[in-house]
């Protein structure tokens, strides 16, 4: 029994100590804490606030409940926001992930043995260079690119004997295409060079011994190449899907949600109630919503990648 | 609500010696330490800009101690922000607004503008600013048309057909009268190869070209019911669908190139310039922009045949309420609307609305006077339909996002549906 008491006691000593000296390290968390609540934290329960009441932006605001968030549940043009949203999610998400993976793959197994550093290098920097251009300057240019007649696109289309090529941006079939062309050629360089580097990661050893067996470059790919990558798709999946459910500067530059209602996506809309036909309140619900969206998605994706990180 | 030019122009001397005595009066009347003043206004490479920036620098010789800071900001920059700019503590002492109830309205409704009925008495606007030019300064419950003074308009804009004379003479083209001349002379380019009409099916262009139809078949009463909400429109009345069956009809028929929904304003302006196009309709702001770019052949301007033609006063000159130097402000909403700026607009190409007619006569300049000629002949038997964005805030957007639509797919029923969903779900 007095064992046990000895025992106890100093454990709890132990445990004390340990507790004083993780206790001053919390003063090191002040700073961000109060950049947290300052620049998310504050603006958020404004946000959330302000989205249960009817405000143009100016004078009182009046508080209507949950009004805002039914109106918005049966707002159609809400929902087709969002499916232009998911239609945004292949192009930022999943198509450049597939692609960056063959790409890297390519890059990896064929450039980088047999052209050299250089040449890997070349292609690696080409691939990346629009992540480096700002989206404003890029959505300027592609704007100018897909222009019906005077673009790039198109006067390279009639040249080759297609007299009626697509009037991209103009035609509300092809708007959310045209933008999502443009986002699939910014997204690759950063989903080639996250996973070319995790193929730097890779054990040659696995490759190896895969070869001595038989396996052919696309078993190899499949097998241990796709499984040792895990955890960099999944880290690039979230951030591309996070990145292309709150896209807004393409289609604010380029189609400003036309033809029609074809390329609004959730940002936007926020964006336009909130300062076009100030609705502030409204605006402020849509951007509630969104941003519980993405939260759940981040914490679904987090989940599924500590998971998946212990599997390995 | 029709612009009266002519009575406006008749009341001028008056006017224009009470400015003079006013002016007088005020500039001998400081003597106060340096004080600062702010201006902001959106025009650039206009008549209005040189008038304005020439009205400036008198104000400046007149006031050596006051500092003047001039912003030169963007038409979207106050369509977007407006009401924050002027709530904020960086409003300006006096700014260019955009007039109609979306903008001046809304700001007026938040009390976020200086009733300017007492500086009207003071240096006796009302003899210059004719009722059927007031009304687009005045707002009641952020409706325009009556009610307190919230801005001064000083000068006059409409849209009109612009057209390529060379061409209209080499087809054997002449200018049309009628709906029916028009839709002849646009068949007749057509069958000889030529697309008629420069359009910019993502850009305002669209805008402008749809409510030129609708107010080609509406009556003053018919405005008043969209602009001010008299009655309920319907947009699927007479007005309304002619305009979208026509463009839908018009778009069929190849009288604007296949992609036309794909292109901006700057492009469309451009290929008519170059002579591509025989027809663009658009604004007397483009006026000077043609003067110097449209040069390889001769042009001209006609009104849209029909009742009404889109156009009205231009943007008002506001004092915001937390202005810190109303009296200032008010002065040089004054010296705009002196015979001497109003007299310099004219010679400009601008559409004054109180230049002194005998000056107005000498004018040489061959856009003044063409612009000018245009505007009487809408005023004389028409008159001015204002412009479509106005009613309701945000509508500009989806009147440009339906009509892109309306021209990529001609889908006529969608376009009403859209465009008078909006409207119902914004107005007051």
């Amino acid at each position: 029994m007095s064992t046990v008491e000895v025992v106890s006691e100093r454990q709890k000593r132990k445990n004390r100590s340990r507790r004083d000296s993780r206790a001053s390290y919390y003063w090191y968390t002040i700073p961000g804490i109060l950049a947290f609540v300052a620049v998310i934290g504050y603006p958020l329960f404004q946000n959330v606030k302000t989205s249960f009441y009817k405000w143009n932006g100016y004078g009182t605001p009046r508080y209507i409940g949950w009004k805002n968030y039914v109106d918005l549940f049966h707002d159609a043009t809400f929902w087709a926001s969002f499916a232009h949203a998911a239609e945004f999610i292949a192009a930022m998400s999943l198509v450049p992930t597939v692609l960056g993976l063959l790409f890297g793959a390519l890059i990896f197994d064929f450039v980088s043995p047999y052209f050299g550093q250089g040449w890997t290098t070349f292609v690696r920097a080409s691939l990346f260079m629009p992540q480096i251009i700002p989206i404003t300057v890029i959505s300027i240019l592609w704007n100018w690119l897909l222009s019906p007649n005077t673009g790039v696109f198109n006067t390279v289309l009639k040249s080759v004997g297609i007299h009626n090529p697509p009037n991209w941006l103009g035609n509300s079939h092809t708007a959310v295409l045209s933008i999502s062309i443009m986002l699939v050629w910014i997204q690759i360089g950063y989903t080639v060079t996250i996973f070319v580097t995790g193929m730097g990661r890779i054990d040659p050893a696995l490759h190896e011994a895969a070869s001595l067996d038989g396996a052919n470059w696309w078993q190899r790919f499949r097998v241990i190449t796709l499984s040792q990558l895990a955890p960099e798709i999944s880290i690039v999946i979230l951030t591309t899907a996070v990145a292309a459910i709150k896209i807004f500067a393409p289609v604010q530059i380029m189609t400003g949600g036309g033809p029609g209602t074809s390329t609004y996506v959730p940002a936007f809309f926020s964006y336009f109630n909130f300062f076009t036909t100030q609705k502030v309140g409204y605006g402020s619900a849509i951007a509630t919503v969104l941003m519980v969206i993405l939260s759940v998605l981040a914490v679904a994706m987090f989940r599924f990648q500590n998971r998946k990180g212990v599997d390995l | 609500m029709k612009f009266n030019a002519k009575k406006a122009l008749r009341v001028v001397a008056v006017a224009s010696v009470a400015a003079l005595a006013t002016t007088a009066v005020s500039t001998g009347a400081h003597a106060a330490p340096k004080k600062t003043f702010n201006i902001w206004w959106y025009e650039k490479g206009t008549a209005m800009a040189t008038t304005w920036n020439d009205a400036l620098t008198e104000f400046k010789k007149a006031h050596p101690d006051v500092q003047v800071n001039f912003q030169l900001k963007t038409w979207a920059q106050l369509q977007n922000a407006g009401n924050a700019l002027l709530s904020s503590s960086s409003a300006p002492d006096l700014s260019e607004w955009n007039k109609g109830n979306a903008t001046a309205g809304s700001a007026s409704q938040a009390n976020l503008l200086t009733d300017l009925t007492p500086y009207a008495a003071k240096y006796k606007w009302d003899k210059v600013l004719v009722p059927s030019v007031k009304l687009y300064g005045q707002y009641t419950n952020g409706i325009m048309g009556a009610g307190k003074l919230y801005g001064v308009p000083s000068y006059g804009e409409y849209v009109s057909w612009f057209y390529n004379k060379d061409m209209f003479a080499k087809y054997g083209v002449a200018v049309p009268t009628t709906f029916a001349q028009l839709e002849a002379a646009l068949a007749k380019f057509q069958a000889a190869g030529v697309p008629p009409i420069a359009l910019a099916g993502k850009d305002y262009l669209i805008v402008h070209l749809a409510y030129g139809l609708v107010a080609s078949q509406a009556s003053l009463q018919w405005v008043r019911d969209f602009q001010a909400f008299a009655h309920p429109v319907n947009f699927s009345g007479p007005e309304w669908t002619f305009a979208a069956k026509t463009i839908s009809d018009w778009n069929k028929a190849g009288y604007f190139e296949p992609n036309v929904s794909g292109v901006d304003a700057a492009t469309a302006v451009a290929d008519f310039q170059k002579g591509t196009y025989p027809l663009l309709f658009g604004g007397t702001w483009l006026d000077q922009d043609m003067q110097a770019k449209a040069t390889s052949f001769k042009w001209g301007k006609f009104a849209n045949p029909g009742k009404l033609s889109v156009g009205s006063a231009g943007n008002l000159l506001v004092i915001p309420a937390k202005s810190k130097q109303k009296d200032l402000a008010a002065e040089f909403i004054n010296m705009v609307l002196s015979t001497k700026y109003q007299n310099e607009l004219a010679k400009l190409g601008g559409l004054p609305i109180a230049a002194d007619p005998k000056y107005v006569a000498t004018v040489k300049d061959p856009v003044a006077l063409l612009t000018n000629t245009v505007f009487s002949s809408i005023v004389k038997k028409q008159g001015l339909a204002m412009y479509p964005d106005w009613p309701v805030n945000g509508y500009y957007n989806n009147l440009l996002a339906a009509g892109t639509q309306l021209l990529s797919d001609n889908d006529v029923a969608a376009y009403e549906k859209s465009t008078g969903d909006f409207y119902a779900a914004n107005k007051p």
